[in-house]
């Protein structure tokens, strides 16, 4: 390297250690959020430049002569050679979803540092490592799942394992999304009202894609988005209007609504309402992160929320939970996410030109998701901590009502009032933020600050925020429509082993069926959190979380026995050292979910609380409920080290030299692209 | 069928399929999405400009394939060339039936 080059990297370096040593050890004052956003720009930098690339050297030896499988099966279709900025860009739009902007802001109650922290690290080390190493043995295996490669490298019950889990956290993921939904559409005439003109948009674009302009996405896209912003400004008249009441809903109506849109989503055809809410959401979700960047460097916001709160003990209103594990499985997306293996082996190998290529896109795309996380948690601690509290605790946390629940907060060293909080309310163009527990709502009002500080003032804070509810429940929406199809895709996929007819994805009995099965399990989860005092995020964003990572887990098993069979054991470090840790942390939390006797965190424990306090309505559901979350848990835990224990056996066999490996790779073919590729 | 006004498919196999277009402005085998710029070097005087120009053109692009790969307009263009039809209802709908079966097995991340 040419000493110039020496010396930028050693100024990166020393910036990236100065911002990042002004995060963990400035504590007399506030900080600027633009400290977050340097340290994470320099450890991405830095990240990409030097670790990324011994990966790529030393334990994948990506090989640009070798053709990938979209030059050798290329088919116009899945199998197509593309540019790696648009392979990146395809990539990016489907792994952000909502979850590296919700886990965040539920973790900054532990303060900005541990959620940083574990964003960065997580992410350079972890994240980035498992979705790049996934989409290159997925190319070097035409494209693979990360079943189909659970299955043909570890054994037949580790890719049955990963199917359970893939199910699994997809019923788990869609309950919590509906439920952050739900509350922060409850009560809310505006938010309801743009939210629900966004299917009669969605109907539209995809009559005007069929249609009016057949395949003109990017003009509808257009269309739509105004559409949508119209719909903004509507919300505003309505809530102000006689028809206000119309639209003001409670938690359990919202719930049944967004419960049948699910099934309608599901078995309607995808061109009108699938695919033109998913081109829609991306439209905003690509637009929306791009001025949240913009406004996070015009305006520096300065961050309210300390490095460390008092709830690292455990103690947290937001959710129970010690600071290890809980930080770290409520932070997933922004660090490490299990379901982004899905999309490694799914659409985006199909798509590689030449394996130097998944550097970029695998480890790339993952790390400006999880700058999205870092926008995030900026935003989420913009706010005065005892907003955040008060909008993110739930009633049965804090106090029933907002007086308890300021008294409580003010209590904890976070000063807020009622009146504060009606003044913030009225700027808003809500009638209350209490008890909007989910992250939603606090992220809303956190980009509604950064956004009307930057343009317009107090006086379009209300657009703002309901801008940024509308981009939320926009995409939280295209997961919940697309993630039930998926995962009626799966059922089916499964039950036609049983009887042939239910796997036909044409039939429309087996259709209705499994899409009613898929709903009916989501919705119980989703019926559970809105009745649950504690909020519902409580006990469904950990279950959530540890779901995620235990995906996670099985992709970093599949990584690890890989690296092994290529005769790369001397790095198998780079693996299954943040497998490792995934196991740590996910056993840990499953433990304290299960068994933890305080009854706030430990479901087992709640459920006796429950059984031996007073009788009420309802009261044996909510025990089965706590009984049920836990036999989750645990049956994930015990799914998860079956594959982790068939994976050591592999490993050992392979490395003490009893087994022979037996790689799955498709077979070595010379690409044609050579010139390019030199 | 040709629909009216219709840029039919010949942008999009510039993008896309650059070797299916046969055309010969396409000698070295380029990566879809990644055109090469219709700017050479004019030796004019804006000969400083020019540089920065190219670069946002070619950044513009890219962009343009992004988006354009994202939103399945390029995958709509390369189901006209593969079937040798030409923009209409028709051809979308018989598009849309394909794309469907992609869609249900399409995840997209929390």
């Amino acid at each position: 390297m040419k000493i110039g080059k020496v010396l930028i990297w050693l100024v990166v370096a020393a910036v990236g250690a100065l911002a990042l040593a002004t995060i963990a050890f400035h504590r007399s004052e506030p900080i600027n959020a633009m400290w977050l956003v340097v340290a994470a720009l320099c450890s991405y930098a830095l990240g990409y430049r030097f670790y990324s690339n011994f990966v790529a050297a030393k334990v994948l030896a990506l090989d640009a002569m070798r053709a990938t499988p979209a030059e050798r099966l290329e088919n116009g279709r899945d199998f197509v050679r593309t540019n790696k900025w648009v392979v990146f860009g395809h990539h990016f739009a489907a792994i952000a979803g909502p979850g590296p902007l919700v886990g965040p802001v539920l973790a900054a109650q532990f303060g900005y540092l541990p959620g940083t922290l574990w964003i960065l690290v997580g992410a350079v080390f972890a994240g980035c490592v498992q979705d790049f190493v996934i989409l290159l043995f997925s190319v070097r295996r035409d494209g693979k799942s990360l079943g189909q490669m659970a299955r043909d490298e570890i054994s037949k019950t580790a890719g049955t394992v990963a199917f359970i889990s893939v199910l699994s956290i997809l019923i788990i993921l869609l309950a919590v999304v509906a439920l952050i939904i739900v509350n922060a559409l409850k009560d809310s005439p505006w938010g309801a009202f743009t939210i629900g003109m966004t299917i009669p948009i969605a109907l539209l674009m995809g009559v005007y894609l069929r249609y009016l302009r057949p395949g003109r996405v990017l003009e509808a896209s257009v269309l739509g988005f105004l559409l949508v912003v119209a719909a903004i400004f509507g919300g505003q008249w309505v809530s102000q209007s006689t028809h206000a009441a119309a639209f003001t809903l409670a938690g359990s109506t919202l719930a049944i609504l967004i419960i049948a849109y699910g099934f309608a989503a599901s078995a309607l055809p995808v061109w009108l309402l699938l695919a033109p809410r998913d081109y829609l959401s991306t439209f905003v979700k690509l637009g929306t992160v791009a001025i949240l960047a913009l406004g996070i460097v015009l305006v520096r916001p300065t961050l309210q929320m300390p490095a460390l709160t008092r709830f690292i003990d455990g103690s947290g209103p937001v959710f129970a939970g010690n600071l290890f594990p809980f930080a770290f499985i409520t932070i997933a997306c922004g660090a490490i996410s299990g379901f982004h293996s899905l999309i490694s082996s799914g659409t985006t190998p199909k798509m590689i030109a030449s394996e130097p290529q998944t550097r970029m896109v695998g480890y790339g795309a993952m790390m400006a998701e999880s700058f999205v996380g870092i926008m995030a948690m900026i935003a989420a601690c913009t706010l005065q901590p005892g907003t955040y509290l008060a909008v993110n605790s739930g009633a049965g946390m804090v106090g029933g009502n907002p007086a308890a629940a300021v008294a409580t907060i003010s209590n904890w060293g976070f000063p807020v009032s009622v009146d504060q909080m009606a003044v913030l309310a009225q700027n808003v163009g809500e009638k209350t933020l209490f008890f909007r527990t989910g992250g939603a709502p606090a992220f809303a009002l956190g980009m509604a600050k950064i956004f009307s500080d930057s343009l317009g003032g107090t006086a379009v804070m209300a657009i703002w925020y309901h801008f940024a509810i509308m981009f939320e429940a926009l995409f939280i929406l295209t997961v919940l429509d697309a993630g039930t199809r998926v995962a009626r895709f799966m059922l089916q996929d499964a039950l036609g082993h049983i009887w042939e007819p239910l796997g036909r994805t044409s039939w429309y009995p087996s259709i209705v069926a499994t899409s009613a099965v898929t709903v009916a399990a989501w919705g119980y989860f989703l019926w559970q959190g809105i009745r649950d005092p504690l909020g519902g995020i409580n006990s469904l964003w950990p279950l959530f979380g540890i779901c995620n990572q235990l995906l996670a887990a099985v992709a970093l098993c599949v990584a690890t026995t890989i690296i092994v069979k290529m005769a790369r054991a001397r790095y198998i470090w780079v693996t299954l050292t943040p497998l490792c840790w995934l196991v740590a942390v996910t056993f840990a939390a499953s433990w304290h979910k299960i068994l933890d006797p305080n009854p706030l965190i430990g479901l087992l424990a709640h459920a006796r609380q429950l059984a031996a306090g007073p009788a009420s309505a309802g009261l044996t559901r909510r025990i089965f409920n706590d009984q049920l979350d836990a036999a989750v848990c645990g049956l994930l835990v015990v799914l998860v080290s079956v594959i982790v224990i068939e994976s050591a056996t592999q490993w050992i066999s392979v490395i003490s030299g009893r087994k022979q490996p037996a790689i799955q790779e498709a077979p070595f073919v010379a690409t044609q692209y050579a010139e390019e590729a030199l | 069928m040709k629909a009216s006004g219709d840029r039919v498919i010949g942008d999009a196999a510039y993008i896309c399929q650059p070797e299916r277009v046969g055309a010969n402005a396409t000698a070295s085998r380029r990566i879809p999405g990644m055109p090469v710029s219709k700017h050479a070097a004019s030796g004019s005087s804006h000969e400083s400009v020019e540089p920065v120009l190219r670069m946002f053109q070619n950044a513009w692009k890219i962009i343009r394939a992004m988006l354009r790969e994202i939103f399945d307009e390029s995958a709509y263009d390369r189901f006209l060339l593969r079937t040798q039809s030409s923009r209409s209802i028709a051809s979308y709908r018989e598009f849309a039936q394909e794309r469907d079966a992609a869609m249900l097995k399409k995840p997209r991340c929390c």
